[in-house]
């Protein structure tokens, strides 16, 4: 009996989530590129959204506020380029450029 | 519609749960009357079928007419600025500015609404280009025209675009002048110069202002692809 409970109370809860006007706190990366291509099979991440920067200099991406990182993926294995801030309502630009035959990552907040 | 300009909060509480679960509850329990009715209200709206494109228009002609009514209220924000006195009444609207600013930088972000429903409407306006060229069904005169229509649809579904990434790009601008001033006025603020930090509040207004009007003729040059 107290099972059914909980559970109708947490069907309840649950479908009053989803049901709720829920709105997290965001800020924008702005990524801006210095370089012409990226290596073949290499992939730009920000957390877990893919940047396609094509034949553009830059791009701005809205965020949830917290810890972000942007990182290149080649197939399986993924280094991190840089770890940064994401604050509410407010733009951080990362700049990401080639040295040495690798790529370089500057921030700005 | 929603309004994408109020103020983004967390909105949680247990009277928002209650009343999301008998929302939903409710609108389960009338889905099939619902239903019935949608029969008739559909063959209603056939008129205008629903399509990547026509969402992007309808979409973009929206996001125009927000932009305008922003680009006003940004102008109401600088000339409060301007009247500040007190250095908690300017901290207070260099907050609000921000807020206003990235709201609308929001709509036009890359990963916002708009831009994907853009890259949606650009990819099926390049595949019907594709299978106009491919076309074996009509004849090379009916061909002809509907490839010129596709390849007219494209190159303006391109601009269309390129201008939305602009629009990103200006928001952007004006969002790092509003914050490094704030953060400036911080600084003055925390060495204890409070006429200094309203000064630079308000100096503020003018770098709002002037943006404001560059803003506003960007608006006007953006335009919806034709249908």
């Amino acid at each position: 009996m107290r099972l059914r409970l909980t559970q109708a109370v947490l069907l309840v809860v649950g479908v009053g989530l989803t049901g709720c006007d829920w709105h997290e706190e965001t800020g924008f990366v702005e990524v801006k590129k210095s370089f012409a291509t990226l290596a073949t099979g290499d992939i730009l991440i920000l957390n877990s959204t893919t940047l396609d920067l094509g034949a553009r200099s830059s791009l701005v991406v809205r965020q949830p506020t917290g810890t972000a990182s942007i990182q290149i993926k080649h197939g399986e294995t993924s280094r991190k380029l840089c770890e940064f801030a994401v604050r509410k309502n407010r733009v951080v630009t990362v700049s990401l450029a080639a040295a040495n035959g690798s790529l370089r990552c500057s921030v700005q907040s | 519609m929603t309004d994408l300009f109020t103020p983004r909060r967390r909105t949680l509480s247990l009277g928002g749960a209650i009343c999301g679960a008998f929302l939903c509850t409710a609108m389960a329990a009338i889905s099939p009357a619902h239903a019935a009715e949608s029969g008739t209200s559909a063959s209603t709206s056939e008129a205008a079928p629903s399509t990547p494109l026509n969402d992007f228009r309808s979409q973009l002609g929206d996001v125009r007419k927000n932009l305008e009514g922003v680009n006003a209220r940004i102008e109401e924000k600088a000339k409060t600025i301007e009247s500040l006195s007190k250095p908690d009444a300017a901290k207070q609207q260099v907050e609000e500015l921000q807020a206003l600013i990235s709201q609308t930088l929001g709509l036009v972000a890359d990963n916002g609404q708009i831009a994907r429903l853009g890259a949606l409407a650009l990819g099926y306006a390049r595949s019907k280009q594709e299978q106009m060229r491919n076309d074996t069904k009509f004849t090379p005169s009916e061909r002809q025209a509907l490839q010129k229509r596709w390849d007219q649809n494209v190159a303006e579904m391109v601009k269309a675009t390129d201008e939305l990434a602009k629009a990103s790009s200006e928001f952007t601008q004006l969002l790092k002048t509003v914050q490094t001033r704030g953060d400036y006025a911080a600084e003055v603020l925390e060495v204890e110069n409070a006429d200094e930090m309203v000064r630079v509040v308000r100096n503020l207004a003018g770098d709002v202002r002037g943006a404001s009007e560059g803003l506003r003729l960007f608006i006007r040059s953006l335009t919806p692809p034709e249908s």
